[in-house]
């Protein structure tokens, strides 16, 4: 494989103090569409905030563009679960899109007239421009997804994360995002997306992890979307995996000796 | 000495209202405590507060009404009061997209002020009765005559009861409100009955920790309690018994000065009992914590060493110069291991060797055999590269119990070789 | 003019509070703001017994203190201790509020702070301490330091809007994109420390939990935009603040009493016209 886009190295996080995800290890390919996939809880969520630095992992890491998170921040753009938002903020479609040049401009700077253009342009690609002035609050379900896409799009970054961004939109929106993506993956982003839907995972993603807690397969979909596989995903946790967790819970072992 | 003396005084027959306003303390408390019990479960601890000063303005008000000082209808307008809070809370929370904690601070403050407004204006217009509503504020236990104490016995006693008998809807409903609904319980009833007895507890709490305190006499109770059992019965007992206790101790500190108030006193002494049961309690308190952290510790170390030295000895002969243990580890600890081993005869010294004993050698030989039984699980579980099992495995190997053991070997098919085609001894 | 001094002060407390509030309530933690504003007490009443002074400055190191320490402690029960949030903050807040009624009933007498005044603080009296400014012009000590803190505020949220925005909308993505979070929950608990400390001595406990949380809830119900949630929470926040002190003199009663229950009669007055409004767009929808 050439360079690996993100690497994940032994990474165990800790939910609480049972393993959320365990000893996952994989590199993932740069300018694809990848897929996430796996039962509810399967750290699936919780892998990607590890990748972006909202949850810190007990061990090992995780390397973007083979460097540390914070110097390829830049690069990076970021959808997270619709579902873990506020709705009700007080807040407008454009303050919200606004938010995906903060970084780029700095929390004390004034946005520009060139950061005003990105955000409309992203706001255009969603097909929300006609609402940048409407309340989020007045939303439908997928017209929130939506400029949380246009938000990551204002980010300009060449690796888009995107959690759940199909769970409980609407067909237009899906197909649209869907659309979305083989454009950018035409112009070389590359696009990781936690899903759930597992019918429509083949026509989706061009690679695929799948994970339980552990990493159960990761490759391309062809080699990993088998029968086996997928029993294995989503044929519960294991019992094992279930009983040292409650062990580490119950008795307050530290997951590593040290 | 001074504090024997008054404690001698106590059973002296002068103290009898002194027994009577601790033994009314102590009963209200326990109520309180137990009530509060579910407000903790149902994570509820500051809906608690905000009843315990929407009571005022119904104190006040039945005292508007009445003209007199009467436990009965102070009671009664409180318990009103209180429930017309609860309403409230539950209405706004359905009908806007406030969240929970705003209401309740605005519906806290705006019964409290109002509360206030009524009783300063009943302050300004002169009424001589009116004297020692305030000491609504923070509690005015001392005042208690044996008919408040009588009544507010029987109420508690009553409450009491009623938890004791609806112990397990009440448990259910904390636990898991929409599985009640589902084994069909009258979750609404449930609810609004619970509600009921917190209420009419904070109305007759108030009378002995004042209401800005009375949100303690909940909560702090079942928070030490949750520390020292998990059984939901045993908890509300602890709850009782130790807020009753904090009562009785409270009013008698309170009684020893003047111008002591006796609210704070109970929450001091009740939040006194609790720290105590966050850091000694046998469930999850600070220290048990601790301990269990240490003994795996040193289980951790005894199994590294023993390990070392039974890879590192040649074979047949089980012994290694103490060195290569040192060159083996970068434990700080090792001495310690070491001298702890011996002494548990484990293993012993001879002349700057390490020699295993035979249990030490059972031991070793167990830890080893955990540690490549979890490599081999490993790598047909999680699609890991041989050279990055060894890590978890060095974690693991000290978690798995003879159970997850006996469990691995069976799933595993009882295998002969590790990953790394090292042999496993059984 | 001494009307006119105590509803300056009562304005200056409604504007601080109204601002901070605003974001307490977004990122649902009021009650934290009610558990600070209880728990100042003992740090107010140690910084009278080292200082042996009621100046404002010592009792407002003291308070701020005790302020930080609450924040402190609920954290504590809650990551050490573990126990549940509401419980930790019910927990911590009683036990020092309850400290520092003991040490004022012990030693309050000639600290000229008694229980009551915690409650619902002297708003009445605060034209008692004048500080000269120029030659002929007087101002309360008290109005003084609420100006400056709310000048300090309105500086603090103009140029920390976009962080405070951010991280209380998405915290997650304010980290994804390199934002250190816990400076601006830090920045915002300093800025609520500050106000419910130096609005405590002022309005008491009460009504400072009553204008952090009211007039920022009734913004809410009424606006869409935070800004102009925050301004039109301010404007509620005066407006309450001057029915509720006229409303106390015509019925001679605690002035913090009355502007809480004014909050509590206009957000019910409001509340209402927004179901109904809410309500009524239901009805076109469908």
């Amino acid at each position: 494989m050439t360079d690996p886009i993100i690497e994940a190295h032994n990474l165990t996080v800790l939910y609480g103090r049972k393993p959320a995800i365990w000893n996952v290890d994989f590199k993932l390919p740069e300018k694809q569409v990848i897929g996430i996939m796996g039962p509810n809880g399967s750290g699936k969520s919780t892998l990607l905030k590890t990748i972006m630095g909202i949850i810190p992992p007990s061990t090992g890491y995780t390397k973007v563009y083979n460097q540390e998170l914070d110097r390829v921040r830049d690069k990076i753009s970021y959808v997270p679960q619709r579902q873990e938002i506020d709705w009700d903020f007080p807040a407008s479609v454009w303050d919200i899109v606004a938010m995906g040049r903060f970084h780029k401009r700095g929390l004390f700077k004034r946005l520009t007239s060139e950061d005003n253009d990105i955000i409309s342009d992203s706001l255009q690609k969603v097909n929300m421009l006609g609402y940048a002035k409407r309340q989020i609050s007045q939303l439908s379900g997928g017209q929130q997804q939506r400029i949380f896409l246009a938000r990551a799009i204002a980010q300009q970054g060449d690796l888009f994360l995107m959690d759940e961004p199909f769970a409980g939109v609407d067909i237009a929106t899906e197909e649209m995002i869907i659309a979305l993506l083989k454009e950018m993956k035409s112009q070389g982003k590359t696009l990781i997306i936690v899903h759930h839907d597992l019918h429509t995972a083949q026509s989706y993603f061009d690679h695929l992890v799948l994970m339980n807690t552990r990493l159960v397969a990761c490759g391309k979909i062809a080699d990993v979307f088998t029968d086996q596989v997928l029993t294995d995903t989503y044929g519960g946790k294991l019992t094992t995996i279930s009983k040292i967790s409650q062990e580490l819970e119950n008795k307050e072992f530290p997951i590593r000796h040290k | 000495m001074i504090f024997l003396q008054s404690i001698s005084t106590l059973f002296s027959n002068d103290y009898y209202t002194f027994w009577v306003v601790a033994a009314g303390a102590g009963i209200i408390c326990f109520a309180a405590g137990t009530v509060g019990t579910f407000s903790y479960l149902r994570k509820r601890a500051l809906l608690g507060d905000v009843i315990s000063h929407a009571v005022l303005p119904g104190v006040v008000i039945s005292f508007m009404l009445t003209g007199v000082k009467d436990s009965l209808y102070f009671l009664t307008g409180a318990t009103i009061s209180g429930l017309i809070s609860i309403a409230i809370v539950d209405y706004v929370q359905s009908k806007s997209k406030l969240k929970p904690d705003t209401i309740l601070a605005l519906t806290l403050s705006v019964f409290f002020g109002v509360g206030i407004v009524l009783l300063t204006k009943i302050q300004h217009s002169g009424n001589g009765a009116q004297s020692g509503l305030d000491s609504f504020l923070f509690g005015k236990a001392a005042s208690m005559s044996l008919h408040d104490v009588t009544l507010f016995s029987i109420i508690a006693i009553i409450n009491t009861i009623c938890i004791v008998l609806f112990i397990r809807p009440f448990s259910l409903i904390s636990f898991d409100e929409e599985y009640a609904k589902g084994i069909g319980f009258n979750v609404k009833f449930i609810k609004y009955f619970l509600a009921m007895l917190t209420v009419i507890t904070v109305s007759i709490g108030i009378q002995s920790v004042g209401i800005v305190l009375m949100a303690a006499l909940l909560i702090t109770p079942a928070s030490g309690a949750r520390f020292l059992t998990n059984a939901i019965p045993k908890m509300i007992f602890y709850a009782g018994f130790f807020a009753c206790i904090s009562g009785i101790i409270g009013v008698f500190i309170s009684s020893t000065g003047t111008s002591m108030p006796t609210g704070p006193w109970i929450v001091v002494v009740l939040s006194s009992f609790t720290l105590l049961a966050i850091f000694f309690g046998k469930e999850k308190g600070i220290f048990a914590r601790m301990q269990t952290r240490k003994s795996n510790q040193i289980k951790i170390n005894n199994e590294n060493i023993l390990k070392i030295v039974y890879k590192t000895s040649k074979e047949g002969t089980i012994s290694v110069p103490i060195q290569d243990i040192f060159k083996e580890s970068s434990d700080k600890s090792i001495r310690l291991t070491l001298k702890r081993l011996e002494k548990n005869n484990i293993i012993s010294r001879v002349k700057g060797m390490i020699v295993l004993h035979e249990n030490g050698k059972i031991a070793a030989r167990e830890v080893i055999r955990k540690h490549r039984l979890w490599e081999i699980y490993l790598s047909k579980y999680f699609q890991l590269e041989a050279d990055h099992l060894h890590d978890d495995a060095e974690g693991i190997e000290h978690i798995i119990t003879p159970e997850i053991e006996k469990h691995l070997i069976t799933l595993l098919d009882r295998p002969e070789k590790d990953p790394h085609q090292s042999e496993i001894p059984y | 003019m001494n009307d006119l001094y105590i509803i300056i002060t009562a304005c200056l407390v409604a504007i601080n509070c109204a601002i901070v509030g605003s974001f307490l309530v977004m990122r649902k933690m009021v009650m934290i703001g009610d558990a600070i504003s209880h728990a100042v007490l003992p740090g107010i009443f140690f910084a009278y017994l080292l200082s042996g002074s009621t100046s404002s400055l010592p009792i407002l190191i003291g308070a701020a203190a005790s302020g930080i320490f609450a924040t402190i402690l609920i954290e504590w029960f809650t990551q050490k201790a573990r126990l549940q949030s509401d419980a930790s903050i019910g927990v911590s807040y009683t036990l020092l509020f309850a400290i520092g009624i003991i040490l004022i009933s012990k030693f309050g007498e000639n600290a000229d702070i008694d229980q009551q005044c915690v409650l619902y603080g002297e708003l009445e009296y605060v034209w008692l301490w004048l500080v000269p400014i120029g030659n002929h012009f007087f101002i309360p000590q008290q109005t003084l330091i609420l100006l400056s803190l709310t000048l300090i505020i309105i500086t603090g949220v103009m140029i920390g809007f976009k962080g405070l925005f951010i991280t209380t909308f998405d915290p997650n993505f304010a980290i994804s994109t390199g934002v250190a979070i816990g400076f601006w929950h830090y920045f915002l608990m300093g800025g609520v420390s500050l106000t419910t400390v130096v609005s405590f001595e002022s309005v008491g406990a009460i009504l400072v939990v009553a204008f952090l949380s009211g007039p920022p809830a009734i913004a809410y119900l009424l606006t869409e935009n935070l800004k102009k949630m925050i301004i039109l929470s301010c404007f509620f926040g005066i407006l309450c603040a001057i029915i509720g002190f006229y409303t106390a003199k015509l019925f001679d009663v605690s002035i913090a009493g009355a502007i809480s229950t004014i909050i509590g009669l206009v957000f019910t007055v409001v509340f209402i016209i927004s179901t109904q409004k809410k309500s009524k767009i239901d009805v076109i929808s469908y």
